[in-house]
């Protein structure tokens, strides 16, 4: 039996969103906050099915970040899926960075690697977690024979970009 | 606030929003639908993306109706009355329809 809560987001997130939106003087209910955790794990698996049934129709067994920016789309969630296509971009580069990475380091130790299978596959939770928004720049591989035990900085992501308005 | 402002989104309101997330929980969330098979490692992080945006939109939409009404406090009628108001939100018409006033 899977408990409640688990089927919802934390409460916490949403009275954190809510800190950083609205001016201090804002309040919300306790049930209004509630109605919003709902409403979020219902438009996750609002995107999710649509996602899953377009890799459904296509014969595959893996929902990935597109399939979620076509249905963000289809469902009327443009503007959510101009920003995580750039996300998504950003990610892939940043992987191909972590890979070169990681392939520099096994030669430097002359070890005869183990491949890490990093995509397309149910991975660890745990692995999420930390692969999800990070803080810092990330900056271009240097590409050097690096003794230097440096490891790619982590992703950056803004979800919202001062800079741009959206069209509509 | 851009209170002038006649529709205020997630995407154009200029703020930054950096929260962290628990993807794994995203994870389990999306798989509870037995229809879902596997998803591929940056499928959570995409869909907590696209969560926060969403979010972001409902609270300003909420805050929108509480200040029209003139009041400071965000309640679940207002969350209804901003939803019905909203095409992109349709989906949330039966789950806020069925949810108890405060």
């Amino acid at each position: 039996m899977v408990d409640e809560q688990e089927k919802l987001l934390p409460i916490a997130n949403v009275g954190r969103i809510m800190k950083l939106i609205l001016p201090p003087s804002a309040k919300i209910s306790k049930e209004a906050k509630q109605t919003i955790q709902e409403c979020a794990s219902e438009f996750i698996s609002f995107v999710t099915g649509e996602a899953s049934d377009k890799c459904h129709k296509e014969n595959r067994k893996t929902v990935n970040g597109d399939d979620i920016c076509w249905a963000l789309s289809s469902l009327g969630f443009d503007d959510y899926a101009e920003a995580i296509v750039r996300y998504l971009h950003k990610y892939r580069e940043h992987e191909s960075e972590r890979a070169n990475y990681k392939q520099q380091t096994s030669k430097a130790r002359n070890v005869t690697g183990r491949h890490d299978h990093e995509d397309k596959a149910e991975g660890d939770d745990d692995d999420d977690d930390e692969e999800g928004l990070c803080h810092t720049d990330s900056q271009r591989g240097k590409g050097t024979t690096s003794t230097c035990r440096r490891h790619p900085a982590p992703l950056e992501f803004r979800i919202i970009d001062r800079n741009e308005t959206s069209p509509s | 606030m851009a209170s002038s402002q006649p529709k205020l989104t997630a995407i154009n309101s200029g703020i930054d929003v950096k929260t962290t997330f628990p993807t794994a929980r995203v994870k389990r969330i999306m798989q509870a639908d037995e229809d879902i098979g596997k998803v591929a490692i940056a499928t959570p992080t995409a869909v907590t993306m696209a969560l926060q945006l969403f979010i972001t939109s409902l609270v300003l939409i909420g805050a929108a109706e509480a200040h029209e009404s003139g009041t400071n406090k965000i309640t679940v009628d207002h969350l209804k009355q901003g939803i019905s108001n909203t095409t992109q939100f349709d989906f949330l018409h039966d789950l806020v329809n069925n949810t108890k006033d405060d």
